[in-house]
Protein backbone atom coordinates (compact mmCIF):
# COMPACT_ATOMS: atom_id res chain seq x y z
CA UNK A 1 0.00 0.00 0.00
CA UNK A 2 1.48 3.22 -0.82
CA UNK A 3 1.88 6.02 0.95
CA UNK A 4 -1.05 8.10 -0.40
CA UNK A 5 -2.94 4.96 -0.27
CA UNK A 6 -2.65 4.58 3.32
CA UNK A 7 -3.66 8.04 4.00
CA UNK A 8 -7.12 7.92 1.90
CA UNK A 9 -7.49 4.45 4.14
CA UNK A 10 -7.17 6.67 7.16
CA UNK A 11 -9.24 9.44 5.89
CA UNK A 12 -11.79 7.33 4.98
CA UNK A 13 -11.82 5.43 8.49
CA UNK A 14 -12.07 8.47 10.25
CA UNK A 15 -14.85 9.80 8.17
CA UNK A 16 -12.90 12.60 6.98
CA UNK A 17 -13.32 11.83 3.53
CA UNK A 18 -15.97 10.12 1.97
CA UNK A 19 -15.71 6.06 0.79
CA UNK A 20 -16.66 6.58 -2.79
CA UNK A 21 -15.10 8.15 -5.13
CA UNK A 22 -17.55 10.00 -7.48
CA UNK A 23 -17.56 10.21 -11.58
CA UNK A 24 -19.34 13.03 -13.55
CA UNK A 25 -20.13 10.71 -16.95
CA UNK A 26 -21.94 13.59 -18.54
CA UNK A 27 -23.74 16.65 -18.34
CA UNK A 28 -26.73 17.13 -20.33
CA UNK A 29 -30.20 15.31 -19.54
CA UNK A 30 -33.04 15.21 -20.91
CA UNK A 31 -35.01 16.90 -18.10
CA UNK A 32 -34.24 20.58 -16.68
CA UNK A 33 -34.86 20.63 -13.07
CA UNK A 34 -35.22 24.04 -11.59
CA UNK A 35 -33.17 23.40 -8.73
CA UNK A 36 -30.69 21.38 -10.99
CA UNK A 37 -26.82 22.05 -9.94
CA UNK A 38 -25.60 21.76 -13.68
CA UNK A 39 -27.65 23.63 -15.47
CA UNK A 40 -28.16 20.04 -17.28
CA UNK A 41 -30.61 19.69 -20.27
CA UNK A 42 -31.09 18.49 -23.42
CA UNK A 43 -29.07 21.15 -25.01
CA UNK A 44 -26.48 21.26 -22.23
CA UNK A 45 -22.80 20.79 -23.39
CA UNK A 46 -22.40 16.75 -22.94
CA UNK A 47 -18.71 16.88 -21.64
CA UNK A 48 -18.59 12.95 -21.29
CA UNK A 49 -15.98 11.39 -19.15
CA UNK A 50 -13.76 9.38 -21.40
CA UNK A 51 -14.49 5.42 -20.83
CA UNK A 52 -11.14 4.80 -20.83
CA UNK A 53 -10.70 7.29 -18.05
CA UNK A 54 -13.44 6.14 -15.86
CA UNK A 55 -11.63 2.34 -16.44
CA UNK A 56 -8.06 3.87 -15.52
CA UNK A 57 -9.28 5.83 -12.48
CA UNK A 58 -11.54 3.06 -10.98
CA UNK A 59 -8.86 0.99 -11.41
CA UNK A 60 -6.52 3.64 -9.72
CA UNK A 61 -9.30 4.09 -6.77
CA UNK A 62 -8.91 0.45 -6.10
CA UNK A 63 -5.19 0.67 -5.27
CA UNK A 64 -5.81 3.77 -3.55
CA UNK A 65 -8.40 2.11 -0.72
CA UNK A 66 -11.62 4.24 -2.37
CA UNK A 67 -14.68 1.46 -1.22
CA UNK A 68 -16.92 2.36 -3.89
CA UNK A 69 -17.86 4.41 -7.18
CA UNK A 70 -20.76 6.54 -7.84
CA UNK A 71 -21.39 7.88 -11.43
CA UNK A 72 -23.68 11.31 -11.47
CA UNK A 73 -24.54 13.77 -14.36
CA UNK A 74 -26.44 14.72 -16.49
CA UNK A 75 -28.47 11.88 -16.86
CA UNK A 76 -25.67 9.05 -17.35
CA UNK A 77 -28.67 7.16 -18.85
CA UNK A 78 -28.41 9.26 -21.94
CA UNK A 79 -24.90 7.54 -22.37
CA UNK A 80 -25.63 4.46 -24.80
CA UNK A 81 -22.55 2.62 -23.27
CA UNK A 82 -23.49 3.49 -19.35
CA UNK A 83 -24.56 -0.15 -18.01
CA UNK A 84 -21.96 -1.73 -19.83
CA UNK A 85 -19.56 0.99 -18.04
CA UNK A 86 -21.33 0.69 -15.15
CA UNK A 87 -21.15 -3.34 -15.17
CA UNK A 88 -17.33 -3.29 -16.25
CA UNK A 89 -16.68 -0.55 -13.28
CA UNK A 90 -18.45 -3.06 -10.91
CA UNK A 91 -16.11 -5.72 -11.14
CA UNK A 92 -13.90 -3.69 -9.34
CA UNK A 93 -16.03 -1.52 -6.94
CA UNK A 94 -19.57 -1.88 -5.93
CA UNK A 95 -21.24 1.07 -8.29
CA UNK A 96 -24.25 3.48 -7.84
CA UNK A 97 -25.57 5.60 -10.63
CA UNK A 98 -27.68 8.16 -9.74
CA UNK A 99 -30.77 8.74 -12.26
CA UNK A 100 -33.87 10.43 -13.05
CA UNK A 101 -35.30 6.77 -14.26
CA UNK A 102 -36.97 8.45 -17.04
CA UNK A 103 -35.83 6.68 -19.75
CA UNK A 104 -36.34 3.21 -18.36
CA UNK A 105 -40.49 2.82 -20.11
CA UNK A 106 -41.58 -0.15 -22.35
CA UNK A 107 -38.79 -2.43 -23.74
CA UNK A 108 -35.98 0.47 -23.23
CA UNK A 109 -35.78 -1.52 -19.47
CA UNK A 110 -33.55 -3.81 -21.60
CA UNK A 111 -30.87 -1.51 -22.19
CA UNK A 112 -29.92 -2.09 -18.71
CA UNK A 113 -29.56 -6.04 -18.49
CA UNK A 114 -25.23 -5.53 -18.61
CA UNK A 115 -26.46 -4.43 -14.88
CA UNK A 116 -28.61 -7.22 -13.82
CA UNK A 117 -27.79 -9.09 -10.50
CA UNK A 118 -24.09 -6.61 -10.73
CA UNK A 119 -23.44 -5.08 -7.79
CA UNK A 120 -25.09 -1.63 -9.45
CA UNK A 121 -27.38 0.18 -7.72
CA UNK A 122 -29.53 2.93 -9.11
CA UNK A 123 -30.66 5.86 -7.15
CA UNK A 124 -33.45 7.47 -8.53
CA UNK A 125 -34.77 11.01 -7.75
CA UNK A 126 -38.20 11.65 -6.12
CA UNK A 127 -39.64 14.48 -4.60
CA UNK A 128 -43.11 14.05 -3.35
CA UNK A 129 -45.81 11.28 -3.80
CA UNK A 130 -47.97 12.34 -6.32
CA UNK A 131 -47.57 14.22 -10.15
CA UNK A 132 -49.00 16.89 -9.14
CA UNK A 133 -46.47 17.81 -6.42
CA UNK A 134 -43.22 16.34 -7.88
CA UNK A 135 -43.73 17.12 -11.32
CA UNK A 136 -43.21 21.08 -11.42
CA UNK A 137 -39.99 20.85 -10.29
CA UNK A 138 -38.63 17.72 -11.95
CA UNK A 139 -40.98 18.03 -15.29
CA UNK A 140 -44.51 16.22 -16.69
CA UNK A 141 -44.46 13.16 -16.44
CA UNK A 142 -41.69 12.59 -14.37
CA UNK A 143 -43.46 11.31 -11.16
CA UNK A 144 -45.52 8.44 -13.50
CA UNK A 145 -42.34 7.29 -15.25
CA UNK A 146 -40.60 6.87 -11.81
CA UNK A 147 -43.15 5.28 -10.53
CA UNK A 148 -43.34 2.45 -13.28
CA UNK A 149 -39.68 2.21 -13.41
CA UNK A 150 -38.96 0.87 -9.74
CA UNK A 151 -40.94 -2.13 -9.48
CA UNK A 152 -39.73 -3.53 -12.60
CA UNK A 153 -36.16 -2.68 -11.96
CA UNK A 154 -36.02 -4.56 -8.40
CA UNK A 155 -38.00 -7.29 -10.75
CA UNK A 156 -35.02 -7.45 -12.20
CA UNK A 157 -32.58 -7.93 -9.52
CA UNK A 158 -31.45 -4.26 -9.93
CA UNK A 159 -30.85 -2.49 -6.69
CA UNK A 160 -32.75 0.81 -6.20
CA UNK A 161 -32.29 3.80 -3.72
CA UNK A 162 -34.35 6.94 -4.06
CA UNK A 163 -33.21 9.95 -3.16
CA UNK A 164 -35.15 12.95 -2.33
CA UNK A 165 -34.29 16.78 -2.35
CA UNK A 166 -35.84 19.26 0.03
CA UNK A 167 -37.23 22.16 -1.21
CA UNK A 168 -40.00 22.93 1.28
CA UNK A 169 -41.51 20.14 1.30
CA UNK A 170 -44.00 19.69 4.30
CA UNK A 171 -43.24 16.96 7.01
CA UNK A 172 -46.72 15.81 5.67
CA UNK A 173 -45.63 15.47 2.23
CA UNK A 174 -42.49 13.79 3.28
CA UNK A 175 -44.14 11.24 4.75
CA UNK A 176 -46.40 10.51 1.73
CA UNK A 177 -42.87 10.33 -0.01
CA UNK A 178 -41.77 7.62 3.14
CA UNK A 179 -44.95 5.81 2.33
CA UNK A 180 -44.74 5.76 -0.91
CA UNK A 181 -41.51 4.52 -1.16
CA UNK A 182 -41.94 1.65 1.23
CA UNK A 183 -45.04 0.56 -1.30
CA UNK A 184 -42.64 0.55 -4.06
CA UNK A 185 -40.67 -2.23 -2.18
CA UNK A 186 -37.93 0.12 -1.45
CA UNK A 187 -36.36 -0.22 2.33
CA UNK A 188 -36.24 3.12 4.12
CA UNK A 189 -32.39 2.44 4.62
CA UNK A 190 -32.12 2.84 0.90
CA UNK A 191 -34.24 5.96 0.77
CA UNK A 192 -31.66 9.76 1.06
CA UNK A 193 -32.93 12.57 1.83
CA UNK A 194 -31.11 15.56 1.61
CA UNK A 195 -31.08 19.49 0.84
CA UNK A 196 -30.89 21.42 -2.39
CA UNK A 197 -27.54 22.75 -2.31
CA UNK A 198 -27.54 26.34 -3.13
CA UNK A 199 -25.26 26.51 -6.28
CA UNK A 200 -26.18 26.08 -10.00
CA UNK A 201 -29.79 26.92 -10.85
CA UNK A 202 -30.92 26.86 -7.87
CA UNK A 203 -29.55 30.21 -7.22
CA UNK A 204 -31.65 31.35 -9.72
CA UNK A 205 -34.48 29.95 -8.40
CA UNK A 206 -33.83 30.95 -4.95
CA UNK A 207 -33.53 27.37 -3.59
CA UNK A 208 -31.42 25.39 -1.07
CA UNK A 209 -28.69 25.64 1.91
CA UNK A 210 -25.15 27.31 1.57
CA UNK A 211 -23.20 24.23 0.29
CA UNK A 212 -19.09 25.44 0.31
CA UNK A 213 -16.17 23.61 2.04
CA UNK A 214 -17.43 24.19 5.54
CA UNK A 215 -20.81 21.98 4.36
CA UNK A 216 -19.94 19.34 1.96
CA UNK A 217 -18.53 16.44 3.00
CA UNK A 218 -15.03 15.83 1.18
CA UNK A 219 -15.89 13.54 -1.55
CA UNK A 220 -13.63 12.90 -4.74
CA UNK A 221 -15.39 13.53 -7.59
CA UNK A 222 -13.89 13.36 -11.04
CA UNK A 223 -15.07 15.17 -14.13
CA UNK A 224 -13.62 15.92 -17.54
CA UNK A 225 -12.92 19.60 -16.08
CA UNK A 226 -10.69 18.30 -12.70
CA UNK A 227 -10.99 16.85 -9.42
CA UNK A 228 -13.55 18.38 -7.15
CA UNK A 229 -14.53 18.32 -3.72
CA UNK A 230 -17.70 17.10 -3.68
CA UNK A 231 -20.44 15.84 -6.24
CA UNK A 232 -22.27 18.94 -5.35
CA UNK A 233 -18.90 20.81 -6.32
CA UNK A 234 -18.78 21.18 -10.12
CA UNK A 235 -21.65 22.80 -10.72
CA UNK A 236 -22.36 25.27 -13.95
CA UNK A 237 -23.95 29.12 -13.01
CA UNK A 238 -24.08 31.48 -15.60
CA UNK A 239 -23.18 28.81 -18.07
CA UNK A 240 -19.68 29.14 -16.81
CA UNK A 241 -18.18 25.68 -14.59
CA UNK A 242 -17.33 27.29 -10.85
CA UNK A 243 -14.23 26.48 -9.94
CA UNK A 244 -14.51 27.91 -5.73
CA UNK A 245 -14.57 23.83 -5.25
CA UNK A 246 -12.04 22.31 -7.78
CA UNK A 247 -9.00 20.68 -6.35
CA UNK A 248 -7.29 19.72 -9.42
CA UNK A 249 -7.55 20.03 -13.62
CA UNK A 250 -5.35 17.38 -13.61
CA UNK A 251 -6.79 14.17 -13.03
CA UNK A 252 -4.51 11.48 -14.45
CA UNK A 253 -2.75 9.84 -13.00
CA UNK A 254 -5.45 9.94 -9.83
CA UNK A 255 -2.53 9.86 -7.41
CA UNK A 256 -1.32 13.50 -7.84
CA UNK A 257 -4.29 15.17 -7.99
CA UNK A 258 -5.55 12.74 -4.89
CA UNK A 259 -2.48 13.89 -2.85
CA UNK A 260 -3.87 17.93 -3.14
CA UNK A 261 -7.07 16.72 -2.40
CA UNK A 262 -5.77 14.45 1.02
CA UNK A 263 -3.95 17.81 2.01
CA UNK A 264 -7.28 19.55 2.14
CA UNK A 265 -8.64 16.94 3.61
CA UNK A 266 -6.55 16.81 6.52
CA UNK A 267 -6.39 21.04 6.96
CA UNK A 268 -10.31 20.90 7.22
CA UNK A 269 -12.45 19.85 10.67
CA UNK A 270 -14.32 16.99 9.99
CA UNK A 271 -17.16 17.90 8.07
CA UNK A 272 -20.44 18.11 10.32
CA UNK A 273 -23.05 17.92 8.21
CA UNK A 274 -24.08 15.20 6.50
CA UNK A 275 -26.51 16.15 5.14
CA UNK A 276 -25.52 16.52 2.03
CA UNK A 277 -25.53 13.18 0.74
CA UNK B 1 8.68 54.42 -20.39
CA UNK B 2 10.22 53.64 -23.73
CA UNK B 3 10.79 50.10 -22.82
CA UNK B 4 7.37 49.17 -21.57
CA UNK B 5 5.73 50.06 -25.62
CA UNK B 6 5.42 45.83 -25.86
CA UNK B 7 2.21 44.65 -27.72
CA UNK B 8 -0.61 43.90 -25.16
CA UNK B 9 0.03 46.71 -22.76
CA UNK B 10 -2.51 48.94 -21.06
CA UNK B 11 -5.28 46.88 -21.37
CA UNK B 12 -8.38 47.32 -19.39
CA UNK B 13 -8.69 44.31 -19.42
CA UNK B 14 -7.27 41.13 -19.14
CA UNK B 15 -6.37 38.51 -22.14
CA UNK B 16 -6.49 35.62 -19.52
CA UNK B 17 -9.07 34.98 -17.50
CA UNK B 18 -8.57 36.29 -14.27
CA UNK B 19 -10.40 33.83 -11.33
CA UNK B 20 -11.51 36.20 -8.58
CA UNK B 21 -11.72 35.36 -4.68
CA UNK B 22 -15.26 33.47 -5.35
CA UNK B 23 -13.99 31.10 -7.74
CA UNK B 24 -11.06 30.46 -6.37
CA UNK B 25 -9.95 26.76 -6.50
CA UNK B 26 -9.13 25.52 -3.17
CA UNK B 27 -5.43 24.77 -3.07
CA UNK B 28 -4.74 28.34 -4.04
CA UNK B 29 -7.21 30.33 -1.85
CA UNK B 30 -4.98 31.06 1.10
CA UNK B 31 -3.22 33.14 -1.90
CA UNK B 32 -6.38 35.58 -1.69
CA UNK B 33 -5.93 37.20 1.21
CA UNK B 34 -8.63 37.48 3.79
CA UNK B 35 -8.24 41.42 4.43
CA UNK B 36 -7.66 42.73 0.46
CA UNK B 37 -7.85 41.96 -2.90
CA UNK B 38 -5.48 39.90 -4.76
CA UNK B 39 -3.02 40.87 -7.07
CA UNK B 40 -3.93 40.27 -10.96
CA UNK B 41 -0.92 38.25 -11.47
CA UNK B 42 -2.17 36.02 -8.93
CA UNK B 43 -5.65 36.09 -10.41
CA UNK B 44 -4.08 34.81 -14.00
CA UNK B 45 -2.17 32.20 -12.27
CA UNK B 46 -5.21 30.81 -10.38
CA UNK B 47 -6.90 29.32 -13.68
CA UNK B 48 -3.78 27.09 -13.40
CA UNK B 49 -4.55 26.55 -9.70
CA UNK B 50 -2.30 23.01 -10.05
CA UNK B 51 0.51 25.06 -11.28
CA UNK B 52 0.16 28.37 -9.21
CA UNK B 53 -0.21 25.74 -5.83
CA UNK B 54 3.65 24.60 -6.70
CA UNK B 55 4.72 28.10 -8.05
CA UNK B 56 3.85 29.87 -4.95
CA UNK B 57 5.85 28.49 -2.34
CA UNK B 58 8.99 28.30 -5.18
CA UNK B 59 8.05 32.66 -5.45
CA UNK B 60 8.19 33.07 -2.05
CA UNK B 61 11.14 31.51 -1.06
CA UNK B 62 13.05 33.17 -4.01
CA UNK B 63 11.64 36.62 -3.55
CA UNK B 64 11.22 37.14 0.28
CA UNK B 65 14.97 38.24 2.00
CA UNK B 66 17.60 34.93 2.60
CA UNK B 67 20.99 35.18 3.06
CA UNK B 68 20.29 37.88 0.15
CA UNK B 69 18.29 40.97 1.33
CA UNK B 70 15.49 42.39 0.03
CA UNK B 71 16.80 45.40 -1.98
CA UNK B 72 18.79 42.84 -4.13
CA UNK B 73 16.22 40.42 -4.78
CA UNK B 74 13.94 43.83 -5.73
CA UNK B 75 17.17 45.14 -8.28
CA UNK B 76 16.54 41.47 -9.80
CA UNK B 77 12.55 41.85 -9.70
CA UNK B 78 12.89 45.14 -11.45
CA UNK B 79 15.66 44.56 -13.94
CA UNK B 80 14.83 41.36 -15.57
CA UNK B 81 10.97 42.87 -15.63
CA UNK B 82 12.48 45.77 -17.35
CA UNK B 83 14.12 43.98 -19.78
CA UNK B 84 11.56 41.58 -20.82
CA UNK B 85 9.14 45.08 -20.92
CA UNK B 86 7.04 43.49 -18.42
CA UNK B 87 4.41 47.10 -18.40
CA UNK B 88 2.68 45.26 -15.20
CA UNK B 89 5.50 44.33 -13.23
CA UNK B 90 8.01 46.83 -13.74
CA UNK B 91 5.30 49.94 -11.98
CA UNK B 92 4.43 47.27 -9.78
CA UNK B 93 7.83 46.32 -8.80
CA UNK B 94 8.84 50.39 -8.74
CA UNK B 95 6.81 50.55 -6.05
CA UNK B 96 8.06 47.70 -3.93
CA UNK B 97 11.42 48.33 -5.00
CA UNK B 98 11.43 51.97 -2.97
CA UNK B 99 9.19 49.96 0.06
CA UNK B 100 12.86 47.79 0.21
CA UNK B 101 14.53 50.64 0.63
CA UNK B 102 16.24 51.02 -2.73
CA UNK B 103 16.52 54.73 -3.40
CA UNK B 104 14.01 56.79 -6.15
CA UNK B 105 17.22 57.00 -8.79
CA UNK B 106 18.30 53.42 -8.32
CA UNK B 107 14.85 52.28 -9.05
CA UNK B 108 14.57 54.54 -12.13
CA UNK B 109 17.68 53.48 -13.35
CA UNK B 110 16.49 49.44 -12.83
CA UNK B 111 13.14 50.03 -14.87
CA UNK B 112 14.72 52.17 -17.30
CA UNK B 113 16.77 49.39 -18.87
CA UNK B 114 19.53 52.00 -19.72
CA UNK B 115 22.90 50.55 -18.47
CA UNK B 116 23.19 50.41 -15.12
CA UNK B 117 25.68 53.30 -13.73
CA UNK B 118 26.46 55.45 -10.75
CA UNK B 119 22.90 55.49 -9.66
CA UNK B 120 23.49 51.53 -8.32
CA UNK B 121 25.90 50.61 -6.03
CA UNK B 122 29.14 47.94 -7.25
CA UNK B 123 26.59 44.73 -5.95
CA UNK B 124 23.71 46.35 -7.79
CA UNK B 125 25.40 47.32 -10.85
CA UNK B 126 27.17 44.18 -11.73
CA UNK B 127 23.67 42.48 -10.71
CA UNK B 128 21.51 44.53 -12.66
CA UNK B 129 24.47 43.86 -15.61
CA UNK B 130 24.23 40.28 -14.79
CA UNK B 131 20.51 40.19 -15.02
CA UNK B 132 20.91 41.97 -18.58
CA UNK B 133 22.91 39.69 -19.52
CA UNK B 134 21.05 36.07 -18.59
CA UNK B 135 17.69 37.23 -20.06
CA UNK B 136 19.42 38.24 -23.26
CA UNK B 137 21.58 34.66 -23.37
CA UNK B 138 22.63 32.88 -19.80
CA UNK B 139 25.06 30.87 -22.11
CA UNK B 140 27.20 34.04 -22.66
CA UNK B 141 27.83 35.00 -19.32
CA UNK B 142 31.38 35.01 -19.48
CA UNK B 143 34.33 34.35 -16.70
CA UNK B 144 34.56 37.82 -15.91
CA UNK B 145 31.06 39.14 -15.29
CA UNK B 146 31.21 35.85 -12.94
CA UNK B 147 34.28 36.14 -11.58
CA UNK B 148 32.69 40.11 -10.80
CA UNK B 149 28.94 38.33 -9.44
CA UNK B 150 31.54 36.44 -6.51
CA UNK B 151 32.87 39.70 -5.48
CA UNK B 152 29.56 40.24 -4.52
CA UNK B 153 27.58 37.04 -3.76
CA UNK B 154 28.25 33.69 -2.31
CA UNK B 155 27.88 30.96 -5.34
CA UNK B 156 24.68 29.85 -3.59
CA UNK B 157 23.17 32.96 -3.79
CA UNK B 158 24.11 33.37 -7.45
CA UNK B 159 22.21 30.25 -7.76
CA UNK B 160 19.01 31.97 -5.82
CA UNK B 161 19.21 34.76 -7.55
CA UNK B 162 19.25 32.82 -11.12
CA UNK B 163 16.50 30.87 -10.43
CA UNK B 164 14.61 34.15 -9.03
CA UNK B 165 15.36 35.52 -12.57
CA UNK B 166 14.03 32.65 -14.32
CA UNK B 167 10.50 32.83 -12.04
CA UNK B 168 10.55 36.74 -12.72
CA UNK B 169 10.85 36.07 -16.32
CA UNK B 170 7.77 33.39 -15.99
CA UNK B 171 5.63 35.90 -14.47
CA UNK B 172 6.70 38.29 -16.82
CA UNK B 173 5.56 35.63 -19.90
CA UNK B 174 2.13 35.59 -18.29
CA UNK B 175 1.21 39.03 -17.44
CA UNK B 176 2.91 40.10 -20.83
CA UNK B 177 0.40 37.60 -22.72
CA UNK B 178 -2.43 38.51 -20.75
CA UNK B 179 -1.94 42.07 -20.88
CA UNK B 180 -2.55 42.51 -16.66
CA UNK B 181 -4.26 45.26 -15.85
CA UNK B 182 -2.51 47.37 -12.78
CA UNK B 183 -3.41 46.75 -9.75
CA UNK B 184 -4.54 49.91 -8.06
CA UNK B 185 -2.04 50.99 -5.74
CA UNK B 186 0.29 50.89 -8.75
CA UNK B 187 -2.10 52.11 -11.24
CA UNK B 188 -2.54 54.81 -8.56
CA UNK B 189 0.97 55.82 -8.78
CA UNK B 190 1.09 56.22 -12.76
Amino acid sequence: MSELGEAVQAAIAEGRLGPRLWLYSNYHCNLSCSYCLTESSPGAERRQLDPAVMRQTVAEAVELGFEGVGITGGEPFLRPDLPEIAAELSVLLPVLVLTNATLFDGERIERLAPIRERDVTLQISLDAASAIANDPMRGPGNFERVIGAVPRLLEMGIGVRIATTLYGQSDAELDDVRELVAQLGVSPDDHVVRPTAARGRAIEAGLGEAAGMDELPAEATITVDGLFWSPFAPTMTGGRLDTDLLVSRQTQPLDAALQAFIGLVTEVPLAEATRFR
Amino acid sequence: MAVLSNLNAGAATSRLPLVERDQAPLTVRRLYPADGDASNITKALAGAPDTLAVLAPLLGQVMNASTVDLPTKEVVVLRVSAVNHCAYCVPTHALVARDSGLSADAVAALASGDAPDGRLDAPHRTLARYCDQIVADASRVDDALLAEMREHFADHEIVELTVLAGAITTLNYVASVAGLPLDPRAAAAQ
